[in-house]
């Protein structure tokens, strides 16, 4: 029988996934009772859970769908009389299915306590990299390689960011080798978004490690003879994550590859130190 | 297109029953909810109704929703997890009526997506990316016990069973990946704060 803290701790990954049998989740419950730690780690159990359901493949669904949430929150069924939410109905916008763009623009974000987990700024920074490669717009605080105006005003025109974010066949992963055998993908990885007919993609890498200041690491794109050309360099933040807006001198079908090797602050012609992380284009 | 509002002050809105609240929501997170729940129950009706109940339970709940329990898409992907989870372990208890459909893997809906999907999706997808590669850095076997117990609603017991595994073995597992998943998802969530 159970009684230590540490025990019912040890439980808690199995009560949040609810994975446990009747009779330890009933333990547990009790025990959540009276134990504030425990049922603060099992909040930051239950985010990290939460954040599994984006490991699903997004599926789009039918425009029916969302007409009959706003059917059935509009109408609420007499048999369900909590269909209709608890308070301020007044509060009930006259148009429910009306468009939100422009909604409260300039409410500044608000930050809650907990986990950063993708969270907060994060979001935020992912959601204008996406909303400013996508429109074309300026302004994003994500550290982009090269944010030149010809270059904006190519993606803008191809809309291809976008194109290339939503295509699951676009994404590559890329991944370097942490050289420990528990862990053998727990070195430097990322994605790299291409389109076979373009000349630009969108490149993610985390884990990277950081440099010293007379060192940047080059991404070379590699031809099915082997060649190699520079694709830019770059310094990952210092978390060692970047996001980098690649323009290649030919279109994304010529190179077969792509890898990352550390050089010389401002570059090498040709790759002087073995790959970081890379992977195939295929 | 207003990427400043955050869930938080959305689930408020929802809160007092502001229904253009919900549409942004939606808009927002139709499509990770859809294809969690598509996953579970791999049919695809079953999949609308869930998602239709997933949206209206949100709004019913918005009140009770407290920001410091986790954000508002993990909130959101729970309720929809836990209502999958019971429809498929009511399938479970009687398989007869299982599979009366056969829409695994259905295409993608062909209609044009507006630019606010578009956008929605991207970040999505970027989102995805994250959760993946912080899956793909834990050892198989622990992602492999928690792939079962989240998508397909397995106890440790069942899954000691499936897998021909002691039962402490499994618990180990799901505790060690579980706690080493927060950990690099934390990690992520501090290396993307960017100033």
């Amino acid at each position: 029988m159970m009684s230590h803290h540490e025990d019912y701790n040890d439980l808690l990954p199995g009560y949040a996934l609810d994975a446990l049998d009747d009779e330890e989740r009933r333990r547990v419950a009790a025990h959540l009772e009276s134990c504030p730690a425990c049922r603060l780690e099992l909040e930051e159990l239950r985010e990290t859970i939460g954040l599994l359901a984006f490991a699903a493949l997004g599926a789009r669904p039918p425009a029916r769908v969302k007409e009959a949430i706003f059917a059935r929150i509009a109408a609420p069924d007499p048999a369900d009389p909590d269909a209709a939410p608890p308070a301020s109905h007044e509060a009930v916008s006259a148009a429910s299915a009306a468009p939100t763009a422009g909604l409260a623009s300039g409410a500044a974000p608000v930050r809650r306590p907990g986990l950063s987990v993708l969270g907060g700024r994060a979001r935020l920074a992912l959601a204008a990299l996406a909303a400013a490669l996508i429109l074309g717009l300026g302004g994003w605080n994500v550290a982009l390689q090269q944010r030149n105006e010809a270059l904006a005003a190519q993606v803008r025109k191809q809309g291809l960011v976008a194109r290339l974010l939503n295509d699951p066949g676009a994404a590559h992963s890329l991944s370097g080798s942490s050289g420990d055998p528990d862990y053998p993908s727990s070195g430097p990885a990322g994605f790299i978004y291409t389109d076979p007919g373009s000349d630009v993609a969108l490149m993610l890498t985390y884990y990277l490690p950081q440099l010293p200041p007379d060192k940047q690491y080059q991404l070379w794109l590699i031809g099915p003879d082997g060649s190699r050309v520079s694709g830019g360099l770059f310094r990952p933040d210092a978390n060692g994550s970047a996001e980098l807006l690649v323009r290649a001198p030919a279109p994304f079908g010529n190179y077969r590859a792509v890898g990352v090797t550390v050089e010389p602050a401002g570059g090498s012609p040709g790759p002087t130190t073995p790959r970081v992380v890379g992977g195939t284009l295929q | 297109m207003d990427w400043s509002e955050d869930d938080g002050q959305l689930i408020a809105r929802l809160a007092v029953g502001d229904s253009a609240a919900l549409d942004a929501l939606y808009e927002r997170y139709a499509g990770v909810v859809f294809g969690l729940v598509l996953r579970i129950v791999a049919e695809r009706p079953v999949a609308e109704d869930l998602l239709q109940e997933v949206f209206v339970r949100a709004w019913q709940r918005a009140g009770s929703y407290d920001g410091s329990r986790g954000r508002a898409g993990a909130w959101l992907c729970g309720i929809a997890r836990n209502l999958a989870i019971d429809e498929l372990r009511r399938q479970r208890r009687r398989p007869q009526l299982v599979s009366e459909h056969d829409d695994r893997d259905p295409p993608r809906e062909p209609s044009a997506p507006n630019g606010r999907e578009v956008a929605e999706e991207a970040w999505i997808n970027l989102r995805r990316v994250q959760i993946e590669t912080a899956l793909a850095r834990l050892p198989v076997a622990q992602r492999q016990v928690i792939e079962l117990a989240y998508f397909e609603g397995f106890t440790q017991s069942q899954i000691a069973a499936r897998l021909g595994e002691p039962l402490g073995t499994v618990k180990t597992r799901m505790r060690l990946g579980l706690r080493k998943l927060r950990d690099i998802l934390q990690g992520q969530g501090l290396e993307l704060e960017v100033d």
